[in-house]
């Protein structure tokens, strides 16, 4: 498991930065009147292509996979709430922000937990590595 | 004969290469690499060196052949090889159809190899036939996920990510299973997806 500061702090903020700039590009593309399925699945579209730039933006600093799961999975996720928020109750520009970063924190915790899960090594006993 | 289509895409890979797999990714995988490559020892073949950025975390003083089957990448290598305190040999060479003969190599090591290699079962049977029996084959490998969603997203990724280079759904451990090794151990760095997989090839030549 990552326990470099550097590194943790990097997922964290690579996260929730992308959770509230895909909230923010939802919030001034996705029509606000009109169908919650429609506007949940242009706010996933949106999100797609957001995590995917911002991706390479934060994969230089912090790595690859690492980066780029997260950064996925916070840019559907917020897309997806943003989009419905604002289709359902009209969410105003900076909740959808907040909500956007809250959207990247629970991408960055899935992660977490995802990884904690099928952390270790399997193979068979007494397999001992020299270095 | 080596696959043209493979080369062309990774010549134009190297000019970019350096920059995508940058500091960042380097840093954060190196402490994995050194630990996989610390077992290094005897007769070293290295896969797919690409810019040589892995040799860095080569133990020193070992005797290592590297090759990759782009000139290109290697071309970048050289200055990496010339600064190894120990002697690295850079070869171009396709995975799939190499020119060594058989049962020549004690050990070999891939590092981000088998995203890359189409056919990979048969790039791995080709490991199997140059490593001696018995031999180890230790890999750094990026592959598919059985979590959801990120099973999903490097599915939905990788008809695009296989345009500029490597495949991000590849099932690394069924393929070693199907080309023959007995998977010993595998290491997960990050999800099931970043891990390092130590097989051995059979002990008898007879079933290659």
């Amino acid at each position: 498991m990552e326990k470099r500061p550097y590194f943790v702090l990097g997922d964290l903020v690579s996260s929730c930065v992308t959770g509230g700039l895909t909230a923010w590009v939802v919030y001034h593309s996705v029509p606000s009147k009109g169908s919650m399925i429609l506007a949940m699945a242009a706010g996933m579209v949106v999100g797609m292509v957001m995590g995917m730039l911002l991706t390479f933006v934060f994969m230089p600093f912090f790595g690859a996979m690492e980066v780029m799961l997260p950064v996925m999975l916070a840019g559907k996720l917020s897309g997806m709430v943003v989009g419905m928020g604002l289709a359902m109750h009209g969410w105003s520009e900076w909740w959808s922000g907040l909500i956007g970063v809250l959207c990247g924190l629970v991408a960055f915790v899935w992660t977490l937990l995802a990884h904690y899960r099928v952390q270790g090594v399997t193979g068979h006993d007494g397999y001992q590595n020299p270095g | 004969m080596t696959d043209t289509k493979t080369r062309d895409k990774w010549d134009r890979a190297a000019s970019f290469f350096d920059v995508s797999a940058a500091w960042g990714t380097e840093k954060r995988w190196a402490p994995s690499k050194k630990n996989m490559f610390s077992w290094m020892d005897g007769t070293i073949l290295f896969m797919a060196a690409g810019t040589g950025l892995d040799f860095p975390c080569f133990p020193p003083g070992q005797r290592v052949t590297a090759i990759d089957i782009s000139p290109k990448m290697l071309e970048r290598a050289r200055v990496r090889a010339q600064q190894y305190p120990g002697h690295i040999e850079l070869m171009e060479m396709d995975a799939r159809a190499m020119t060594f003969p058989d049962g020549c190599f004690d050990q070999v090591y891939t590092s981000c190899t088998f995203c890359s290699v189409p056919d990979p079962v048969s790039g791995l049977k080709e490991i199997r036939r140059v490593l001696k029996p018995g031999g180890m084959l230790r890999m750094f490998e990026h592959t598919g996920s059985r979590i959801f969603p990120f099973n999903l997203m490097l599915h939905l990724m990788t008809p695009m990510s296989r345009i500029v280079g490597p495949e991000l759904n590849r099932d690394t451990l069924g393929n070693l299973d199907r080309a023959g090794f007995a998977i010993l151990r595998v290491e997960n760095h990050f999800l099931d997806v970043v891990r390092s997989i130590h097989a051995q090839a059979p002990t008898h030549r007879s079933n290659l």
